[in-house]
């Protein structure tokens, strides 16, 4: 009689045993989620302005094939500005899309190379 | 119980404010068409997306952000790969668009059969954390 009980004993712990493992994995689980949850929070709370993307799309390639003409390192191979053409080229690549960028890039072209951008 | 109610305001929250972006992209658009600094009006709407972009945070059967290009003639694939880019590179636009529960870009005109899709994560910079 004592056996019997003492195995529905066993038979009970263990799965209570399992239930709280079952328990501790879901709560992981949800910890990582909210950490999660916070990235996305902040992703979500960023603000927007669709305006900078409207000139990004219609105006940037405009004005980056200007920049990269005027800028272009053959344009001033065997000069003194060589150097500083090539990394303005370089920096007008890397802002293509950006027409905020690349409008502070034309300023930095006019001045450093002394060239007017129409 | 709370967090069932939660979570039912969270999707209504989520689903005023993808209303919102798509809106102020609409608008923008239009202002740009309209002051003639955009030559083409582009339109943003929500699509059913790519089922293979989805991810974890993806919504269902509207997954994607879906850009369309009142062009009046068939655009071609270089134009649409330059409007997508331009979305693309911004990553602060994309980790938003993802975590409002899209996973597809999709560029088309209003002429052609023909369309770019992008799928947003691989442009997102987020690494190991959903997928």
């Amino acid at each position: 009689m004592n056996t019997i009980l003492q195995d529905k004993w066993m038979i009970i712990a263990s799965i209570e045993l399992l239930i709280i493992l079952f328990l501790l994995i879901k709560l992981r689980k949800v910890k990582k989620t909210e950490s999660l949850d916070k990235e996305i929070l902040k992703s979500k709370a960023t603000s927007i302005n669709m305006s900078d993307i409207m000139n990004d799309i219609h105006l940037a390639p405009t004005l980056y094939k200007k920049l990269s003409r005027a800028c272009h390192p053959d344009r001033f191979a065997g000069t003194n500005l060589e150097i500083t053409a090539n990394q303005l080229f370089q920096e007008a690549q890397l802002a293509e899309n950006n027409y905020a960028k690349l409008c502070d890039l034309k300023k930095q072209i006019e001045q450093k190379l002394n060239i007017s951008i129409s | 119980m709370w967090n069932f109610i939660s979570n039912i305001q969270d999707w209504f929250n989520d689903f005023s404010e993808r209303r919102r972006l798509v809106r102020n992209f609409n608008l923008s658009a239009r202002d740009a068409f309209v002051a003639k600094l955009a030559p083409t009006l582009l339109e943003g709407s929500i699509s059913m997306g790519e089922s293979a972009y989805k991810h974890a945070f993806s919504k269902f059967l509207a997954g994607g952000f879906r850009i369309k290009a009142l062009s009046g003639r068939p655009l071609n694939r270089q134009e649409m790969v330059s409007i997508a880019q331009v979305v693309l590179n911004n990553q602060e636009l994309v980790r938003k668009l993802i975590s409002l529960g899209w996973d597809t870009l999709e560029i088309h005109d209003n002429a052609g059969y023909n369309g770019v899709k992008y799928k947003l994560y691989d442009h997102s910079g987020i690494k190991g954390m959903i997928g």
